[in-house]
């Protein structure tokens, strides 16, 4: 970062080679957009080139900053476009094994989709850290500008969410078979 | 730690105690070993293991073109010259404290010849600032 802070180009490249498929998922998740996706993360990567020497590697990793600046301009596009039910992406539904047996995988899939599009957006971002990203419980909420016991909060009502509503479809779909 | 209190650490952190905050991990190791305790984990695991297979894939080919776009819209755009960042990581401050010491300098230099007061101002200037009259009880 301190390259990237001096201007070169090449230390910015890799830095964004390294990071961007991270920043792309995150937004992807809290915007359930793909294309949309990719704009944040473009737009969080000029951010980061035109701020880079406010960076304060005391305060924050790399990773904490650079995902709240994808967090946030994910809410901020998500509260402009309104805050309706998001959509599933339509890629997202794959054939990959699940543990619950019995049920095809792409249904589990579904339904987790479907239950996540219906979260609200923080707690979308909550999982995306902590789960897809594999931050820790402090980076997370650092990079949601939270304490850690707020962020458990957000997490546990995102996981509570998320639980009863695959389990409610997973249900529904039991009794029709 | 509590079960009750187990059970709620358990939904949000999932089950997986080392990835629970690290105040909260030794007192859940060790009722992790209990009936219950596995039981609440068994559950969230569940939930665990369906949320590690929804994240979104994100392909390299997205991951490149939105390398190249950056590239791109920064190339456009004005240039962030390494004068602004130096200038304002370094020169700045640099220049601030060239300015005080110059000041300072400047004081020192011109203050006490100046010889513009009457004798009273003077006399009252002498008392301050002339340290030999003053008994100042310790040595350097």
């Amino acid at each position: 970062m301190a390259l990237v802070a001096a201007g070169d180009n090449g230390a910015f490249r890799r830095l964004m080679a390294r990071h961007m498929g991270r920043a792309i998922r995150v937004a992807e998740t809290v915007v359930r957009a793909s294309a949309e996706a990719d704009d944040i993360a473009q737009e969080a990567f000029i951010r980061i080139w035109r701020n880079a020497s406010a960076f304060d590697p005391g305060v924050a990793r790399f990773t904490t900053w650079m995902h709240r600046i994808v967090v946030n301009l994910s809410i901020d596009r998500k509260r402009r476009n309104g805050s309706g039910h998001a959509p599933v992406p339509e890629d997202l539904a794959d054939n990959r094994e699940s543990a619950l047996g019995g049920l095809v995988a792409s249904e589990q899939q579904t339904a987790v989709q479907n239950a996540l599009s219906a979260l609200p957006d923080r707690q979308r971002a909550a999982i995306a850290l902590f789960h897809f990203e594999g931050m820790s419980g402090r980076d997370s909420a650092l990079a949601m500008n939270l304490s850690e016991s707020a962020f458990e909060s957000l997490l546990t009502r995102a996981r509570s969410a998320l639980r009863q509503r695959v389990l409610t479809t997973l249900d529904e779909s039991r009794r029709r078979q | 730690m509590t079960l009750q209190q187990f059970a709620r650490h358990a939904q949000a952190w999932g089950a997986d105690i080392a990835r629970w905050p690290e105040s909260l991990r030794a007192a859940a190791l060790q009722l992790s070993a209990s009936p219950e305790a596995e039981a609440i984990l068994a559950s969230q695991r569940e939930l665990d293991t369906l949320l590690h297979a929804a994240a979104p894939d994100v392909a390299p080919i997205r991951v490149d073109r939105a390398l190249n776009r950056v590239v791109t819209a920064l190339a456009a755009a004005p240039p962030r010259s390494r004068f602004s960042a130096t200038l304002s990581r370094w020169l700045i401050p640099a220049a601030g404290l060239a300015c005080a010491v110059g000041i300072g300098a400047l004081a020192a230099t011109i203050g006490p010849l100046a010889d513009t007061g009457t004798d009273e101002t003077r006399g009252v200037l002498t008392m301050i600032f002339d340290m030999t009259s003053i008994d100042q009880g310790f040595s350097l």
